[in-house]
């Protein structure tokens, strides 16, 4: 977790943030972004995009993003829709069940 | 302490169920193989695997970029998952798999770099082999297996082409034994693996799923299921284990399985699944196969029962000639007889 907190704030090292410190974001105008890809040990692409205002201590945005496409909807039309069912499972290899559903 | 080898394990336009497969192998388990308790396999090391490894982030992707650059050599690159045709993505993408230092990884572009490099490099499962599931019609992303993408010519740094596991999944066991295989072979343990046409080992994918049916009994006994659930031959439900190699094992540990748990194949090591002839999946299969091995089996079964007949015409051949003499004095005798009236 410390770790964490150290990569977030870019090594400086700064005091776990008190409990009103959100009631008085000053904004410093400091920006940091930080991207997290690959995100590991979930199944599939993903990575997270981080806008940071070091300053305020907030984050100002966040997009979780895959960057991974493969097009099932489209492979799927015009078969039996039986097919649909075998194919959809392949969506995610740990939970194929859901998405057969 | 055998030399150290490292594996690199990509995923491409993957659903990560060849990793969970792969966690169920039994005979060896995952583990055994990774902690160099099977000797010959000691000294592996699976430093990037993009749902099992512990780095994230940059620590990830630089991984790759220094496999790239040669601090991992030697290495086995496996795939896992289709590989797009990012011309046709253009301007975004269709496979990242990180980024480093702001420049995206592409999926097509690493496994390029790598393939130069690597020991040798085995596709696991149909989307890594020859494309699967990604590459059906209309194949809205230029998905490509490995085996195309590097081309048949290709040859790793051991002189072994490309290894295709199919399989959606390949069952557990058939993964852990081909890699397993393929690391013995790199340090000269155990012979190359034969590989057919497809570039699939023979000793897991020679047979069809038919021939080594667990049920292949109620098929010749004409038993059929007609609704699932029903006990018999599942032919008429959709069956395609007549076109499809597949060597039909046990899933993981002896339990599952397909068609010994009821289940119909459905074609997923065939080489154009799922696309016909391996489509739709509930549709009965070529007759053609059947015919042929109709005609086959009838040739077969009366070779078999010639043999059985075989040794009684043998011992009575000798006895031929005896017997004519013997029934041409009768006959004489026969013929006297009436003479003599």
């Amino acid at each position: 977790m410390a770790k964490l907190w150290e990569k977030l704030v870019g090594g400086k090292k700064v005091e776990e943030p008190a409990a009103t410190s959100a009631a008085a974001p000053a904004a410093s105008g400091k920006e940091r972004e930080l991207t997290i890809e690959p995100v590991t040990r979930i199944e599939g692409h993903m990575g997270v995009h981080v806008k940071l205002d070091t300053g305020a201590r907030k984050i100002s945005d966040a997009y979780a993003y895959s960057p991974m496409f493969r097009g099932f909807e489209i492979i799927c039309v015009g078969r039996e829709p039986s097919e649909a069912v075998m194919i959809t499972q392949r969506c995610c290899g740990v939970c194929p069940l859901p998405h057969a559903t | 302490m055998s030399e150290e080898l490292n594996l690199i394990w990509l995923e491409g336009q993957d659903c990560a169920g060849c990793t969970i497969s792969v966690k169920q192998a039994s005979s060896p388990t995952l583990i055994d193989v990774l902690t160099g308790a099977i000797p010959g396999l000691d000294g592996l090391k699976l430093v990037y695997h993009p749902t099992l490894m512990f780095e994230w982030g940059d620590d990830a992707s630089k991984v790759l970029v220094d496999a790239a650059a040669g601090k991992y050599d030697p290495f086995v690159l496996i795939l896992e998952g289709a590989i797009p045709d990012e011309a046709a993505a253009a301007p975004g993408v269709f496979c990242v798999v990180g980024e480093y230092q702001e420049g995206l990884i592409k999926l097509s572009d690493i496994v390029k770099k790598l393939a130069d490099r690597c020991a040798a490099a085995v596709a696991v499962g149909s989307c890594a082999s020859y494309g699967g599931i990604p590459h059906g019609i209309p194949n809205p992303t230029g998905a490509q297996g490995l085996l195309e993408y590097l081309g048949r010519e290709w040859k790793g740094a051991l002189g072994l082409p490309v290894i295709c596991i199919p399989g959606c999944p390949p069952r557990p066991d058939n993964i852990i034994q081909v890699l397993g295989q393929a690391v013995l072979a790199a340090r000269g343990i155990a012979p190359l693996p034969e590989l057919d046409e497809w570039h699939r080992p023979v000793d897991f994918f020679g047979h069809t799923m038919h021939e080594l049916c667990p049920i292949c009994g109620f098929y010749a006994g004409g038993i059929d299921a007609h609704a699932f659930g029903d006990a018999g031959c599942l032919g008429a439900l959709g069956c395609k284990g007549i076109i499809t190699n597949c060597n039909n094992t046990m899933w993981a540990d002896g339990f599952g399985g397909c068609t010994g748990t009821g289940v119909p194949c459905f074609g997923c090591t065939h080489p154009d699944f799922p696309d016909a002839p391996t489509s739709p999946f509930f549709a009965k299969a070529p007759a053609m196969p059947f015919i042929l091995e109709n005609i086959k089996g009838m040739i077969a079964h009366a070779e078999m029962g010639f043999e059985r007949l075989k040794p009684v015409i043998e011992s009575l051949l000798p006895q031929l000639p005896e017997f004519i003499a013997a029934l041409d004095e009768q006959m004489e005798a026969e013929k006297d007889k009436k003479r003599k009236i």
